[in-house]
């Protein structure tokens, strides 16, 4: 009798032991990893304004919404087992130049994910950047890690950000405003041709290369904005 | 008789006709009269006047019918009228000035002006208000002298400039083109209907 009532608790032991073991696989380490984890998107030009009402990411790219995905920029975040990291924020990603010549009006605010990190861990970043300045590219940074640095190759996002703030009043890089200082270096490149181009201050495409009064136009739609 | 008014008639209509086409259009026109306030403008003609009279004149778009939120444009100047400086609209940037003529030579010059708020272009739009004086280098009976809206850098075109006007849209910043119009100094003799010199001329038969 009293085997009998061994076995049957060594049968549920077991029995909660393999429903633990089975949930194994979602267990991770929370540790983002920057090299397991990834970021993609389509290449293209971003425009931002430090008043964050430039374009949304999704607006861009030779695909844009709403029949495309425009430039968003999907991601997958993995730890070092390469287990998915499900839950992360939001708020916990944001963008950054891969050259460092963005001013990001609110720091990590500047542009966040759409949604935090699903099951798989993914997510996707389609809003716009609330800044400053001009860059070649973007990196996505999560948690403050910086996704594809460390001992992986770095992975610069092929999206060109341009905003019309990229001096400040004394002539250095941007400081959040689209002040006249702005107005004259603009003025520099306006027309191309003939006058050089200056790949910083083409805002519109349709195509990209020239510099005329369209890109004149929303220089000036967004002139005296600031963070 | 009848197959006199009846043609008369017809170039009437054609006539009509074309003058409502070219009101479809979108242009820029310089008008030599007008009330900011409450923007209204007209007479795109007007006499020569005696050497030092100041005078401003209106630079207006017509037809446009989109928002507006910038343009650029040059102005042919005849000799008989020299502007002396412009005022764009408030909330403007202001890239150059409206004449056409630089120390590149002619058609090397332009205004490009850019709003800070799309404007309302359904109706007529204030672009450019110039403030100038009447030379006296005006010769009437050698005919009118024309006052030309053209495009910027007009003489380059495809290198930086455009042959017309243009405009840029909001919300997509897609550059719309249009005309530029002629104003005239020393009007002369100004025709009050459409109509052919034959079709005057068989009235009287």
């Amino acid at each position: 009798m009293l085997k009998g009532k061994f076995a049957v608790l060594s049968l549920v032991a077991a029995a909660l032991l393999c429903w633990q073991v089975a949930g194994v696989e979602t267990v991770n380490s929370g540790i983002v990893d920057p090299c397991l984890s990834t970021a993609s998107s389509d290449a293209g030009v971003h425009f931002i304004c430090p008043q964050g009402d430039g374009d949304a990411l999704t607006t861009g790219g030779s695909n844009p919404a709403p029949g495309g995905p425009g430039l968003t920029i999907f991601v997958t975040v993995k730890d070092n087992t390469n287990a998915a990291v499900p839950g992360i924020p939001a708020a916990d990603f944001w963008l950054i130049g891969c050259n460092d010549l963005l001013l990001l009006c609110g720091g990590s605010g500047s542009i966040n994910a759409t949604a935090a990190t699903d099951l798989n861990g993914n997510t996707t970043i389609a809003g716009d950047i609330s800044g400053s300045g001009c860059d070649t590219g973007v990196r996505v940074v999560c948690q403050g890690i910086v996704l594809g640095n460390g001992p992986c190759a770095p992975i610069c996002l092929a999206i060109e950000v341009r905003s019309p703030d990229q001096k400040n009043t004394l002539g250095g890089p941007a400081e959040g405003l689209v002040s006249g200082s702005d107005f004259a270096f603009f003025g520099t490149s306006f027309q191309s041709p003939p006058k050089p181009y200056f790949a910083c201050h083409d805002f519109v495409g349709g195509p990209y290369g020239t510099i005329t009064v369209a890109d004149f136009a929303k220089f000036g739609a967004h002139f005296n904005h600031s963070c | 008789m009848k197959k006199a008014l009846a043609g008369v008639l017809v170039a009437s209509l054609v006539g009509l006709m074309a003058v409502a086409a070219t009101a479809q259009v979108p242009n820029i026109q310089v008008y030599f009269n007008g009330n900011v306030a409450f923007n209204s403008f007209s007479d795109t003609q007007a006499d020569c006047q005696s050497p030092g009279t100041n005078q401003d004149v209106y630079v207006v778009m017509n037809n446009w019918n989109m928002f507006i939120q910038a343009v650029e444009f040059s102005i042919d100047y005849p000799a008989a009228f020299f502007p002396l400086g412009e005022n764009a609209p408030a909330n403007t940037l202001v890239i150059g000035n409206s004449n056409s003529m630089t120390i590149d030579g002619p058609g090397t010059g332009g205004v490009a002006i850019a709003w800070n708020l799309p404007q309302n272009g359904f109706n007529q739009l204030l672009a450019l208000t110039v403030h100038g004086v009447w030379t006296g280098s005006c010769d009437c009976g050698a005919g009118p002298a024309p006052v030309v809206v053209k495009g910027y850098n007009y003489s380059n075109p495809g290198n930086g400039g455009n042959l017309q006007p243009v405009a840029v849209r909001w919300p997509d910043f897609a550059e719309i083109g249009g005309i530029g119009l002629t104003s005239l100094i020393c009007p002369g003799i100004v025709a009050t209907e459409q109509t052919t010199w034959g079709g005057v001329k068989a009235l009287y038969r």
